[in-house]
């Protein structure tokens, strides 16, 4: 049986034009390292803030209990 | 309308199949017809998790490609298996056997492949959401996939490898004219708790976050053992998954409203 026509196209159009999109990003890495570190800063902040806020809960509980 | 969608991540083991999986049963508990496709040819699995058996699955996508079988012997209706009280799921494996993905690899798809796929799941099926789980990375398959659907749905996980791979296959999307839509998953969940965290994230990757799973020991450990939402619809990260596939409902429906009559 022949086969379908669902393979065998390497040179394909949309092929060329993924190649040719993927081989002229001209990725810039120093904007890619800035992208990680305003990730971890903002881990560190987002952590900070949720520690800050469990403990003013565990303070609110304690004074309840006090109460 | 069917609308496809393809779930992708740039690195491995970020959740891909589980989400696939749970998000086709959830979309199918909100009423839709799912079809879900392995395209992780290189070390399919979606398989595993649906407890499909190969005896089960005679005929996969590589039988179709190379003419062995008809389109409809390898489209499995799963709805009674998986006991869905509405909507269906369906599933088109790909063949585990070595000699298969050596020649499915060397040889690459079609770009009609997809789109004959779809259509087909489309007219014969009544299909309303085409899953392709894809391969991690960005190789060419899989970027063929992802230019030939409607929404790409990436999964990054809280770290620095996923942060860059994502914010550089949103960027690659974006110039290939594609928005992709972001959730975070295995999120550490004193993190996950934080509201801010989907705002800060998108404005960093420049990408938009639809959604936070996360990470839950009992969701991992269920990985081989069926989907995960049938098993725990109560459990959070039903829930949270619940809101993911509502999201992507949103988006697909004001998508198609926004289209040119």
């Amino acid at each position: 049986m022949p086969e379908r026509e669902f393979i065998s196209d390497k040179d394909s159009e949309m092929r060329a034009k993924i190649r040719s999109i993927m081989s002229e990003m001209n990725t810039d890495t120093s904007k890619v390292e800035d992208v990680i570190s305003k990730f971890e800063d903002k881990l560190e902040d987002l952590n900070s803030r949720l520690e800050n806020l469990e403990s003013r809960v565990s303070k609110l509980e304690k004074k309840f209990d006090l109460l | 309308m069917t609308t496809t969608c393809v779930v992708h991540s740039y690195r491995g083991g970020t959740g891909k199949s589980t989400t696939t999986s749970n998000l086709s049963v959830l979309l199918a508990a909100l009423g839709k017809r799912v079809a879900a496709i392995d395209m992780d040819i290189t070390s399919p699995g979606l398989h595993v998790i649906y407890n499909v058996s190969s005896q089960m699955m005679r005929n996969t996508l590589n039988d179709y490609i190379y003419n062995r079988c008809e389109f409809s012997d390898i489209v499995m209706d799963l709805t009674n298996h998986l006991k869905l009280p509405r909507g269906a799921v369906y599933f088109l494996g790909s063949s585990m056997k070595p000699e298969e993905i050596v020649k499915v690899i060397r040889e690459g798809y079609s770009e009609k492949f997809f789109r004959h796929i779809s259509e087909k799941l489309s007219r014969e099926y009544n299909i309303d959401y085409v899953i392709f789980d894809t391969h991690p990375g960005l190789n060419e398959d899989t970027l063929l996939a992802i230019m030939s659907s409607d929404v790409s749905l990436l999964l990054m996980r809280m770290d620095k490898q996923d942060v860059t791979g994502t914010y550089i296959t949103s960027q690659i999307l974006r110039k290939f004219g594609k928005l992709s839509y972001v959730t975070l998953n295995m999120v550490p969940p004193n993190l996950a708790e934080s509201s801010d965290l989907p705002s800060e994230v998108s404005k960093i990757i420049e990408a938009p976050v639809i959604g936070v799973l996360p990470f839950y020991e009992e969701v991992l450990s269920h990985r081989s053992r069926g989907v995960f939402c049938l098993h725990h619809p109560q459990h959070p990260y039903s829930s949270q998954l619940l809101r993911v596939a509502k999201r992507v409902i949103e988006l697909t429906t004001q998508s198609q409203n926004s289209m040119p009559v």
